[in-house]
């Protein structure tokens, strides 16, 4: 199967919670399609009464632009989840967290160094 | 309205202190103890602040300094630690704007013009923070004496081609920056005197071109 160069991509994992790995340079249009894909998961949870808890890996982001930035702002207040847990290197955890605090989000929204962190996080909201 | 938020154009960082309590350090006054909670967020008016660590042979080592206009501990806050991980002390003098976190956390809130315009600064000073960091981890006292200089005349120097420092720095001082001995520190200070890139017996002037050409030389980049 060939490496994705640059997209997301988004899936159950066997915790159940929703994951999304973003790999590469991202646009408003691969943030605005992660939301649509994470919108579609989560409403299948709330058809079964579970709340979203939503993991984000970023460590394989190559770079960001206003777009993006804009497009994850929108993501963090229109899909209901529970939590947004987010993991990765120190310049893009500033910018989740500043952008979690401009949607208002930032008690549900928080980004941390490593994966172990982020999870810890994302399960005491469950 | 959202919208317009969004077009405008970036800010002064300074005017998110609009109206906030002026307070005033001595120098060598600690104005953040390591393992504080981040519950303030300050704007230096004027004066210079030094960050720095304590090792475990109990020698303190200064990690960054900054100066006017400056905002700490930013990257801290924003990155979502809950404790400061240095001391913030007055390099001389200090005027501080304060803001605290959670009135800054207001500003921010719709409103990503902040929001950009505070990414931005803190991605520039993490940039430095980390060449600072870097520097302290090389073996070659030459090369850390000399990229010391070059960060010095960025945080506290005037313009070129002569740029002076804003404060004077003793060789302690010096040594505590880039984690030499003082010996090793003055030595190295005295071989640059004699090439011209020091200026006068204090180490307060700096021939800015004989420096630029050093970097290039030793691959520095600052």
């Amino acid at each position: 199967m060939d490496k994705l160069i640059s997209g997301v991509t988004t899936f159950m994992n066997p915790a159940g919670f929703v994951e999304q790995h973003y790999i590469g340079a991202q646009t408003g249009r691969t943030v605005s399609t992660a939301v649509a894909a994470d919108m579609k998961l989560v409403k299948k949870l709330q058809k079964q009464n579970k709340e979203a808890l939503i993991l984000v890996d970023l460590t394989e982001v190559t770079s960001t632009n206003l777009q993006s930035h804009k497009a994850a702002i929108k993501g963090m207040t229109i899909v209901p989840y529970r939590r947004v847990s987010i993991y990765g290197p120190l310049p893009l955890r500033i910018l989740l967290n500043t952008l979690g605090i401009v949607a208002d989000r930032h008690e549900n929204v928080k980004a941390f160094a490593t994966r172990s962190e982020a999870i810890e996080w994302l399960k005491k909201g469950s | 309205m959202v919208k317009k938020r969004f077009v405008r154009c970036i800010l002064n960082i300074s005017d998110l202190f609009e109206s906030s309590t002026t307070r005033s350090y001595r120098k060598k006054h600690v104005i953040i103890y390591e393992g504080d909670p981040v519950s303030t967020i300050f704007y230096i008016k004027s004066g210079y602040v030094k960050v720095y660590n304590i090792l475990n042979d109990g020698t303190e080592r200064i990690i960054f300094i900054y100066g006017p206009g400056d905002v700490f501990p930013l990257s801290t806050y924003l990155s979502g630690s809950r404790a400061i991980r240095y001391f913030y002390v007055g390099l001389s003098d200090v005027k501080l704007l304060t803001l605290p976190s959670e009135q800054l956390e207001r500003k921010i809130r719709n409103d990503i013009a902040v929001g950009e315009t505070l990414v931005n600064y803190t991605v520039l000073i993490n940039l430095q923070f980390l060449e600072r960091i870097e520097i302290l981890s090389v073996n070659d006292a030459r090369r850390k004496v000399v990229a010391l200089l070059a960060f010095l005349v960025i945080k506290i120097g005037t313009k070129s081609p002569i740029s002076r420092l804003s404060i004077y720095l003793t060789h302690q001082e010096l040594s505590e920056m880039c984690g030499l001995t003082r010996e090793s520190t003055s030595i190295q200070l005295e071989k640059l005197r004699k090439e011209g890139v020091l200026l006068g017996k204090r180490a307060t002037d700096i021939n800015v071109t004989k420096l630029e050409a050093l970097k290039s030389d030793m691959s520095i980049v600052i």
